[in-house]
């Protein structure tokens, strides 16, 4: 552990909250209540938007592709409407107009509800989804979601740069049981944002929640993720990778991707790093790995970082290795990726580089194993990728990524806001 | 030649054997890696009850979405030190519950020849199978988990047909005739169902043991034959409580072997509880061929005679 740099974090956390105390009408957590930890479950709540008739709620913005030109922003009404858009521009308007751009959403739909027994009945829900295109990299991007006169607040993002390394990623996966947990590591996911300007997206690893199709959690967990939301209205985009828990249509209906064709994808945040996210619900054969093979090939000579993220573990610390392993991890090997992100254990994790199977410098370091509100397991740190080099332990965490052109730093941040690794990984490339 | 088991011990110790192995691989993952089903689903019971999150879901269902739930008792948030402490316990009991039907499964053999009312323990280890069956449904987390129960049918049913092929009368063997029977139906069908909706795994066991073996097919070929693999599992499944076919029921007891196999194959030596715990379903349909009784309808070419004893 790095006592001073986590004493700095703690500290800018603190500063970066003073402005939060001072916004009129505003609902932030006061500065000396960062421990999230001991935070009240019912601030948490104030801060989510309660789901009514056509006020736009539960936002979020998704990134599959282009992440320097396009996205896609959604939300959540209570009930269906008939006129769904996004306002969108370059200047915040505040609160006098709505931004110059305007995108009807191409896609609306009502989410895919098992009604239980009777007398209970789940209200229905209705997503939205409006796709933006030809933006301009390196940009912030206000934008205000209106759903038949209803509007939300002006939110914004900024979209990757054209080129260059120069921004850092969240990675976190398994938020699947644990609503209050759940809720402190959203925050944490924003005071890092915060606390760094730096940070541009934030990668999912899976497990969203505990059963897929199930409507009751994942609504649960679409309001809690309002708390990634910075206080001044900044939206982190998600990287959505699909967990093992994440069956049925719901996550597709969330994420807006094609359940045929968009279980795996390639998100390009510029032209020099690229976040591969796998399927490990997916065959790892067959059509997959045609496409992971053609797609390292193709990426490989192109970016400076090539990063892969998937729901279940090749170098598990908890379980067994996923039955992809013997198909993904050659062909990680065979293009050089930087690093694997995994999750789905339950605990955290950074093995040794490893190539063709053995401890080797020039192998892929795979981190993660999820940490987003889940319990914790025991990992097993006898296993040999986690011993001599590598590292295992039971925490709430995410794990930043801070790239550069010469080298990725991989922290581990716990809920606290300490570091519990911090490791450097040299460029590949020089 | 119909062998019952009254006649033939080396047809219970060769159901022993399976059934010690069976338990061995389901014991193995309690002991050295995430716990069995049902200790997972009771870990993460006590996890989430520790987080007392009980009345914070209630109230963000109120404030949200309007939705009034009634709690009990609300929880507060657990000392995590204290939860950790509950979950060691879990953790142990698991492992306890699981070293207890390996020493069942283990010793039975020795005894069940003298003792052979001592055969009902095999119900310990049966219980344990179907409850952890039952909880791989309850956790999900894989395609068609919820169909766990009937698709594990052969590892359940076969230690409680073991436990009436023991007493050795006609009239237990025909009950365990029909639970193996059964048991093999609806792992089969199941099974077979699984292999016609593609399922994923499957489908990675296919890869992965053509890929071991220096057979690379593309997905078109690998679609194809899980769809082939799940007729024919849906037949066998048909005609094993339909009709008593020797021929058809080697085949069943060679057939649950490869796919037994096709774990370590495919996943490495690593994967070998896999493969013992999927033993039963090439040893049932064996002990139903070997056991030679009859199904619910009677061919003209099938031999199912079956010899009451003399002192019955």
């Amino acid at each position: 552990m790095n006592h001073h740099r986590s004493n700095w974090i703690v500290a800018s956390l603190i500063v970066s909250m003073i402005p939060m105390v001072a916004i009129p009408g505003g609902s932030a957590v006061a500065a000396d209540e960062v421990d999230l930890e001991k935070l009240d479950v019912k601030t948490l709540i104030s801060r989510m938007t309660p789901l009514r008739g056509t006020t736009p709620a539960q936002w979020r913005v998704v990134w599959t592709g282009d992440a320097s030109r396009e996205a896609t922003i959604s939300w959540t009404t209570a009930d269906p409407g008939k006129n769904h858009l996004v306002y969108y521009g370059t200047k915040s308007d505040g609160k006098k107009q709505k931004p110059a751009l305007s995108q009807k959403c191409q896609s609306n739909g009502r989410y895919t509800i098992k009604q239980p027994k009777p007398p209970k009945k789940i209200a229905s829900a209705y997503y939205h989804h409006a796709r933006i295109r030809n933006l301009r990299p390196d940009t912030n991007y206000f934008f205000i979601m209106e759903s038949d006169g209803e509007r939300s607040r002006e939110l914004y993002f900024r979209t990757a740069p054209q080129e260059g390394t120069d921004f850092n990623l969240i990675h976190g996966g398994d938020s699947r049981s644990g609503h209050a947990n759940r809720c402190r590591m959203n925050l944490r996911i924003a005071y890092q944002a915060t606390s760094d300007s730096r940070v541009l997206a934030f990668a999912h690893g899976g497990d969203y929640i505990a059963t897929g199709s199930n409507w009751e959690q994942w609504r649960l967990w679409l309001s809690q993720h309002e708390l990634t939301t910075q206080e001044d209205g900044r939206v982190l985009p998600i990287i959505p990778t699909k967990g093992n828990h994440d069956s049925g249509k719901i996550y597709f209906e969330v994420f807006d991707l094609d359940a045929e064709t968009e279980r795996w994808h390639t998100t390009m945040l510029g032209k020099d790093v690229a976040m591969v996210t796998l399927d490990t619900n997916s065959p790892g054969g067959g059509a997959q790995a045609e496409w992971l093979a053609g797609e390292l090939k193709r990426l490989r000579p192109a970016v400076r970082w090539l990063l892969v993220q998937y729901h279940r573990p090749l170098y598990p610390a908890v379980k067994g290795p996923a039955a992809h392993a013997p198909i993904f991890c050659p062909l990680f090997d065979s293009f050089n990726v930087d690093i694997a992100l995994e999750s789905d254990g339950h605990c955290m994790k950074r093995t040794v580089p490893i190539r063709d199977g053995k401890k080797d410098p020039t192998g892929i370091v795979y981190v993660g194993e999820g940490g987003l509100g889940v319990g914790q397991r025991q990992p097993k740190q006898d296993r040999w990728y986690l011993k001599d080099g590598g590292k295992a332990d039971r925490a709430h965490h995410v794990i930043q990524l801070d790239l550069t052109h010469q080298e990725m730093r991989v922290r581990f941040v716990l809920m606290d806001g300490s570091d519990w690794d911090d490791h450097t990984i040299k460029a590949r490339k020089r | 030649m119909p062998s019952p088991t009254w006649k033939n011990p080396q047809l219970t110790r060769f159901a022993a054997i399976v059934a010690l192995l069976t338990i061995l691989g389901a014991t193995w993952p309690v002991l050295f890696r995430e716990g069995s089903p049902a200790g997972k689903l009771m870990v993460r019971t006590e996890e989430v009850e520790a987080a007392g999150d009980s009345d914070f879901e209630a109230a963000m269902l109120a404030h949200l979405f309007e939705e009034s739930v009634e709690i009990a008792t609300p929880t507060p948030e657990r000392d995590p030190e204290w939860t950790l402490e509950n979950v060691k316990k879990l953790r142990q009991l698991d492992q306890g519950v699981a070293v207890l039907c390996l020493l069942v499964a283990a010793g039975l053999p020795f005894f069940f020849g003298k003792w052979p009312g001592l055969s009902w323990l095999y119900l310990l280890p049966a219980m344990w199978l179907l409850v952890n069956a039952q909880a791989t449904a309850i956790n999900g987390g894989k395609a068609f988990a919820e169909l766990s129960v009937p698709a594990h049918a052969t590892r359940w049913g076969m230690m409680v047909a073991l436990a009436f092929m023991i007493s050795r009368n006609p009239r237990t063997d025909r009950l365990a005739n029909w639970i193996l029977r059964i048991g093999c139906a609806l792992t089969f069908a199941i099974h077979g169902w699984e292999a016609w909706q593609l399922n994923p795994s499957f489908q990675d066991l296919l890869y992965g043991t053509a890929r071991n073996i220096g057979i690379d097919f593309p997905e078109a070929v690998c679609h194809a034959l899980l769809r082939i693999i799940g007729a024919m599992d849906v037949l066998l499944a048909t005609t094993v409580l339909a009709f008593h076919l020797r021929s058809l029921l080697f085949w069943m007891g060679c057939w649950g072997l490869i796919t037994a196999a096709s774990r370590p194959v495919a996943m490495g030596i690593d994967a070998w509880p896999e493969f013992a715990m999927r033993l039963p379903n090439s040893a049932a349909p064996l002990l139903v061929l070997f056991l030679g009784l009859p199904a619910l309808f009677q061919l003209s070419s099938t031999n199912t005679r079956h010899q009451e004893p003399a002192n019955s």
